[in-house]
């Protein structure tokens, strides 16, 4: 565990409650700063408003998905480039084409994949330590 | 004499003349029955069957036209499905572009539904006999008066004793002119006909079935997939917070709780294993898995899922043991999440099943193009009989082992997957001694990997520019 206080910040978009204060924690106790937004609009609004350095985010979402919300984004001037991770549980041929094209790190398997792996690919994909 | 020999020749001749005659008459009757014989094999639905059936007759046999009405059980209606269309006059352009084209049973005066009733062919010679209700009397009349119809004969329809319908023709002569053969030839039909809708009828109660068998099947997987999906996101929050205790992330644990905490852990990783499965299942029946194509190392993922084990296996006081000969090559393109849950399957099971003794994992090389993993065990051992049914759905070795746990499907998913890398999948095992399942893989850049197409992953992790650690 390393609570030493890093300087990047991560926008967690995950409906489920329980699982986004877990990744939130996990995050936080590895000294990241973490905001999150509880469904795809949210999600959309601070992806496109806030500063962050990664979006760490969910697919099947209520009102906007997680593939449509990194299809907006990726319109935007901000969000052009901004590393994605995609958490999910349940993605079909289609979807996972979409999201690849689309531009993503990695896509992980949430029920597959503990906290501190996430952690790990994310400090990967922000080259930290 | 001469006159004598005269007329005997005279007779032969006429006798030679009559029996010409029946011979054309019995040929036509053979060729008829043989087109009615290829449109019963080649006809599925009701309207088609009826259509080619009533335009043969009428067409070989020269009758003015001809209907076609079929027993309705449900509304208790004989329904019209077909008027021949081959030569088109007012009266079967009339009956076509009738709106309403069923005649109650409770029309009992009508020739057509006594035909119906009685099983009897039943004779008419005006139209209102036969059309009342589908038309109108001012119509009867114009038609009577424009058509040049002198009869109608109407024959039953049955299959054994059970009515079915009946076919109505037109004639242009009286009833009594039709000889011996037609009348023989138009009672064979009506057999013939009679056959044939009862031999559609199964045809479409059984395609009824299958359909609904279909809707079952794919309600059955829509709901595994809801469930699976459902229970992952539990699982998951159980799997991450045993995962962060163990880390430390709550602080330091005593040694007994990190071992409580590794227990759960394996046992969260079995039902999400079990879940998987069950997800999996629907997901390869309707090709709808989604793969992840790389080249991997078979020993690295055989040890992953080794370690993954260790824990149980020595708790179970089983030797357990991993065997991955340096020599032995094994790179393959597969899925390794995939993989990993294949060997995890046959561990899984091997551990279940096996009370003492020991299971060993080996990798081997049985030709220069393929790798083999095997997990052997010393478990009760499979009777020959449950091994070929082992790799099918739903099947568990319950005779041998006298304990039925698990879904039954991590085998029949194993082989599955197995086979869509390229590979087999197989069992050797004698009751009392143990058993050894295996499966083999074709190395990387042999001709046995598969191209498995794109969608199904081989698009590197990171494909378009992304400046990592940007701070904005």
């Amino acid at each position: 565990m390393d609570t030493s206080k890093n300087s990047a910040k991560i926008l967690l978009v995950e409906d489920d409650p329980i699982l986004s204060k877990m990744y939130a924690t996990k995050f936080e106790l590895e000294g990241f700063t973490v905001v999150v937004a509880y469904d795809g609009e949210d999600g959309l609004k601070k992806a496109t408003e806030e500063d962050y350095n990664l979006l760490l985010l969910d697919l099947m979402m209520p009102r906007l998905s997680g593939t449509e919300l990194l299809t907006q984004l990726r319109q935007s001037e901000k969000g052009k480039t901004k590393p994605v991770i995609v958490i999910t549980n349940l993605m079909d041929k289609e979807e996972q084409e979409k999201v690849k094209s689309l531009g993503v790190y990695q896509i992980m398997t949430k029920a597959e994949t503990t906290p501190g792996e996430i952690v790990s690919v994310a400090k990967k994909a922000l080259n930290l330590p | 004499m001469a006159s004598d020999a005269d007329n005997e020749f005279k007779n032969i001749t006429a006798d030679l003349y009559k029996k010409n005659l029946d011979l054309f008459d019995a040929n036509r009757q053979l060729t008829l029955l043989q087109e009615l014989y290829q449109i019963i094999v080649s006809t599925l639905t009701m309207e088609d069957l009826s259509q080619k059936f009533i335009n043969t007759i009428v067409r070989d046999l020269d009758f003015y036209g001809g209907v076609v009405f079929y027993a309705d059980q449900k509304t208790d209606h004989l329904q019209m499905t077909a008027v021949s269309n081959i030569k088109p006059n007012s009266l079967t352009d009339k009956l076509q572009q009738l709106h309403v084209k069923a005649i109650p049973f409770a029309q009992k005066d009508n020739a057509i539904v006594k035909a119906y009733n009685t099983l009897e062919v039943q004779t008419a010679h005006a139209l209102n006999e036969v059309m009342v209700p589908l038309l109108v009397e001012d119509d009867i009349r114009s038609l009577m008066q424009t058509e040049p119809l002198k009869s109608i004969v109407i024959f039953p329809v049955s299959f054994g004793t059970q009515a079915l319908g009946v076919y109505v023709l037109f004639l242009r002569r009286e009833i009594e002119e039709l000889n011996q053969f037609e009348n023989e030839i138009l009672r064979r039909a009506a057999t013939v006909f009679g056959v044939a809708i009862d031999r559609l009828m199964i045809y479409l109660s059984l395609q009824t079935a299958n359909d609904k068998l279909k809707e079952l099947d794919a309600r059955k997987n829509e709901f595994l997939n809801m469930a699976a999906h459902e229970l992952r996101a539990p699982m998951t929050a159980i799997k991450g917070y045993i995962s962060m205790l163990i880390e430390g992330d709550a602080g330091e644990i005593p040694e007994k709780a990190r071992g409580f905490l590794t227990d759960a852990q394996g046992v969260t990783d079995r039902l999400i294993r079990l879940v998987n499965n069950m997800l999996n299942v629907s997901r390869i029946e309707e090709n709808r898995l989604v793969f992840q194509i790389e080249t991997v190392s078979l020993s690295e993922v055989a040890r992953t899922v080794f370690s993954e084990f260790e824990g149980e296996a020595v708790r179970k006081n089983l030797k357990f043991d991993l065997q991955l000969p340096p020599e032995v090559k094994d790179r393959v393109v597969v899925d390794p999440d995939r993989i990993h849950e294949v060997i995890a399957n046959f561990i899984s099971n091997a551990i279940k099943y096996t009370e003492t003794g020991s299971i060993t994992i080996s990798l081997s090389q049985p030709d220069s193009s393929s790798v083999r993993c095997d997990v052997v065990d010393t478990g009760p051992g499979i009777s020959p009989e449950e091994q070929v049914k082992l790799f099918q759905k739903f099947v568990r070795a319950e005779s041998a082992i006298g304990k039925t746990v698990g879904t039954g499907l991590g085998l029949y998913i194993s082989k599955i997957l197995v086979e869509k890398f390229g590979g087999k999948t197989g069992l050797t095992s004698e009751v009392g001694k143990g058993s050894d399942f295996w499966f083999q893989l074709p190395l990387e850049g042999t001709s046995g990997v598969p191209k498995i197409e794109v969608a199904a992953g081989a698009i590197p992790a990171a494909p378009i520019a992304i400046t990592p650690a940007a701070s904005q």
